[in-house]
């Protein structure tokens, strides 16, 4: 796979790559996804459409060093080894079913598998969201174009207008596509010693393409073959120019762009040459170039080897993380810590998210439920200060806008002297590391520390983001210290109503005593209970009650609407500052709504 | 000049030390019954502890100590109520009072009354102006009452943590029309 985003000479501008629309999409998926606590996200495109470019681009946006981040081919994949906690696959589809399943399964972490769109297929049984990476639109193609040729060195005035129709029709917005014809169409187009490019010379250069697809059926779709766009008994190759097969011979070493680059599009090679000789060798040294060029995409190398156009790596800086601008839905932050253990995930689908079932266990078209604590994100700031109520304002705007949860900022008389993030249950560190990267440009480097808790247990996910007075202030405390034997509490069993029930709409007014064998040790405030109301139409599930219980093994709620509800119990260990869930339960109040 | 003897000096010291004791008062008969026993008296300040909810349409908080308990309620709509209990007498029955905090982050009074059962409460609308006195409460301060017949220790109320403020979202959700 080659370049996805369009992209500015580095050497002249030092920008990054600019993405184009699917482009950027595609990456504010991925990384809202990671943000919400998705497990495993499908990246599929087909052939040259720019996905291992994009998965470098994650790479440096997610790399922390908090974070193990290890991107991979599929073939390098080692059964039983232990994954990285953000695993990123390239080429995914070369996994076999039972890696595909550990990674769909496992408790905690982040895995991006890459593959052809037929990949989807595979994954169909296992818990997952797919991103598509859609090829440029039409309107993309001219500006993507004219980036390309000043990053070839190549004059934009010798491309005809019919010859960039062509190119667009023949590359089908495949960025890899147009980057191979572009630099093959000027070369035909020197071969045959005209100085305008014109859309036969796109035809020319695609035919040879065509004789030797490189793509499967899916690229195939995406790009109409030759034959359909000029219909023809046979490849037109220009005279004596199919001498010499394209050659099986392995990827070019340098980027096929300086194939078709100066010198040879800037002297070109039959030009005030004339005799058959010297075009002939000259048709054969193009053929070998661009069957070289063409074996580079039948064969494309790995990201990061020397075949590879990439975006020059660049140093990781706070600004590569995601912002507010990589995200534009918010959605719920449901992360994946805490959930009960293997003998729960055989009740709870596993993956993080739970798809709630209605009474009598009908699938209700709704959003998941998360598996484990719904991250909460609450922001202090100096009370009384202006600046910093706006650096808190700012900060949830950019925490909401990665699909956070976030309180209002909320002013505090003691504020502390740098920016501050706490979580207070082990399970939540991740989900705190995930809003220190997603604010990293308020928040710095600051580590996530398990915070203290006075005489009230924060519910579980519950995260605090501390601003200081200072914007500049930063944290330096020591590293804090963790007990990560502690071991997780045991797990209620959900007792009564049992799973699916269907109550009277009368019930609620009485209250729904919900009630659970606690653990042995289980005590008042063991034990925080969530219920939600489950939207139709996948709207996110509304929180009708949250609260630690009353008595450790019982509840009593009152709904108000008949609805579907679920409703789950963390067991809470203070002492342990951990937490598991129960699996979600279901019950019906009254008649669903329609 | 005789000097006394010896052993008449042993034996007035003796009887002298069996004297040191004063004197007891003769006991009078009882005439009354015995004055009760003071009843343990009610600290001038009691210190509560937090807990929160989130029920329905309605936020709920309690600051809870075994000789006076807040409760706010916010919600449902733009609504929030204070509530008061204090065993005993402490509190008047059927009369007004008002509710005063004062903390880091200001002070505030709110007039309320006490019912037949002597528990006391006042409301006020969740506007910006309510949303503050949350905030303030949730911050930590003293809460006291006001009013005649009024006996009630003063309560004090811890910061409420991040979990306070983590239910301030709840507030502020209900603040802005949001509901839950």
């Amino acid at each position: 796979m080659v370049d996805g985003p369009i992209s500015t000479p580095q050497a002249a501008s030092g920008a990054a790559p600019v993405p184009h629309a699917a482009w950027t999409a595609a990456r504010r998926d991925i990384l809202e996804a990671f943000a919400a606590g998705e497990h495993l996200i499908a990246l599929l495109g087909p052939t040259g459409v720019g996905k291992s470019l994009l998965l470098q681009d994650i790479e440096h946006s997610l790399r922390s060093p908090e974070f193990h981040v290890q991107r991979l081919q599929g073939d390098e994949w080692t059964h039983g080894a232990t994954p990285a906690q953000v695993l990123l696959i390239d080429e995914a589809d070369r996994l076999d079913d039972a890696a595909l399943k550990q990674l769909a399964y496992r408790v905690t972490g982040f895995a991006v598998l890459v593959g052809r769109p037929g990949f989807a297929g595979r994954l169909a049984s296992l818990p997952h969201r797919v991103v598509e990476l859609e090829p440029l639109r039409a309107t993309e193609i001219p500006a993507y174009v004219a980036l390309r040729l000043g990053r070839m060195g190549l004059e934009r005035r010798r491309l005809s207008k019919g010859a960039l129709t062509a190119l667009a029709e023949q590359a089908g917005g495949i960025p890899g596509r147009l980057n191979l014809l572009t630099g093959a169409s000027f070369l035909v187009a020197d071969m045959a010693g005209a100085q305008q490019v014109e859309a036969e010379h796109v035809n020319e250069a695609a035919a040879f393409r065509a004789d030797f697809p490189a793509d499967g059926p899916s690229a195939r779709n995406a790009v109409p073959p030759p034959s359909e766009q000029a219909p023809r008994a046979e490849p037109p190759p220009p005279p004596s120019r199919r001498e010499t097969e394209p050659s099986d011979e392995p990827p070019p070493e340098g980027p096929p762009t300086r194939a078709s680059e100066p010198p040879m599009s800037e002297a070109p090679v039959g030009r005030g040459l004339p005799g058959s000789w010297n075009e002939r060798i000259a048709a054969v040294a193009a053929i070998l170039v661009i069957g070289a060029a063409i074996a580079w995409l039948v064969f494309p190398a790995r990201p990061g080897g020397p075949g590879l156009p990439q975006a020059p790596d660049r140093p990781f800086t706070a600004t590569d993380r995601p912002t507010a601008e990589d995200f534009t839905a918010p959605r719920p932050a449901w992360t994946d810590p805490g959930t009960a253990d293997a003998a729960q995930a055989a009740d709870a689908p596993p993956g993080g998210l739970e798809a709630p079932e209605g009474a009598g266990g009908q699938q209700a078209a709704s959003a998941p439920l998360p598996s484990g604590a719904m991250v909460r994100v609450v922001i202090t700031y100096p009370r009384g200060t202006a600046e910093a109520s706006q650096r808190a304002a700012d900060l949830s705007g950019e925490l909401r806008g990665a699909g956070l949860s976030v309180g209002e900022p909320f002013p505090i008389s003691r504020a502390p002297g740098e920016p501050v993030v706490s979580y207070f249950f082990h399970e939540d560190r991740e989900a705190a590391l995930r809003v220190q990267q997603v604010s990293a440009t308020q928040l710095g480097q600051a580590v996530p520390r398990l915070g203290p808790v006075g005489a009230t247990l924060p519910r579980p996910g519950a995260i605090e983001v501390g601003l200081p007075a200072a914007a500049t202030a930063r944290d330096e405390r020591p590293e804090p210290a963790e007990d990560p034997d502690a071991s997780a509490p045991e797990a209620v069993t959900p007792a009564s109503p049992p799973n699916g029930a269907l109550l009277p709409t009368e019930a609620a007014q009485q209250g729904i005593a919900l009630s659970w064998r606690a653990p042995v040790e289980a005590r008042p405030g063991c034990c925080f209970v969530e219920v939600v109301a489950v939207e139709g139409g996948g709207g996110a599930p509304r929180e009708v009650f949250a609260a630690y219980a009353e008595a450790p093994d019982q509840q009593v709620v009152r709904p108000s609407k008949p609805g579907l509800y679920a409703w789950r119990v963390l067991t809470v260990s203070r002492a342990a500052r951990r937490y598991t869930a129960s699996p979600w339960q279901h019950f019906m109040l009254g008649e669903a709504p329609s | 000049m005789n000097r006394p003897s010896p052993l008449l000096l042993s034996l007035f010291l003796a009887l002298a030390a069996c004297q040191a004791a004063p004197p007891q008062a003769p006991r009078r008969p009882v005439t009354r019954a015995p004055a009760p026993a003071p009843a343990p008296a009610t600290p001038a300040e009691v210190e509560g502890a937090w807990s929160f909810g989130i029920v329905g349409d309605r936020c709920t908080a309690r600051v809870a100590h075994r000789d006076m308990t807040l409760g706010i309620t916010a919600g449902p709509g733009r609504q929030a109520s204070f509530s008061l209990s204090a065993p005993g007498r402490s509190l008047p029955a059927g009369g007004p009072l008002r509710l005063a905090f004062s903390g880091d982050g200001g002070g505030w009074q709110l007039p309320g009354r006490t019912d037949g059962r002597r528990a006391a409460s006042a409301s006020m609308p969740l506007n910006d102006a309510g949303e503050g006195r949350i905030r303030d409460l949730l911050g930590g301060g003293t809460v006291s009452v006001i009013g005649r017949g009024v006996s009630a220790p003063t309560l004090s109320v811890p910061d409420a943590g991040v979990s306070g403020r983590d239910w301030y979202a709840c507030v502020a959700r209900l603040s802005q029309g949001q509901g839950q």
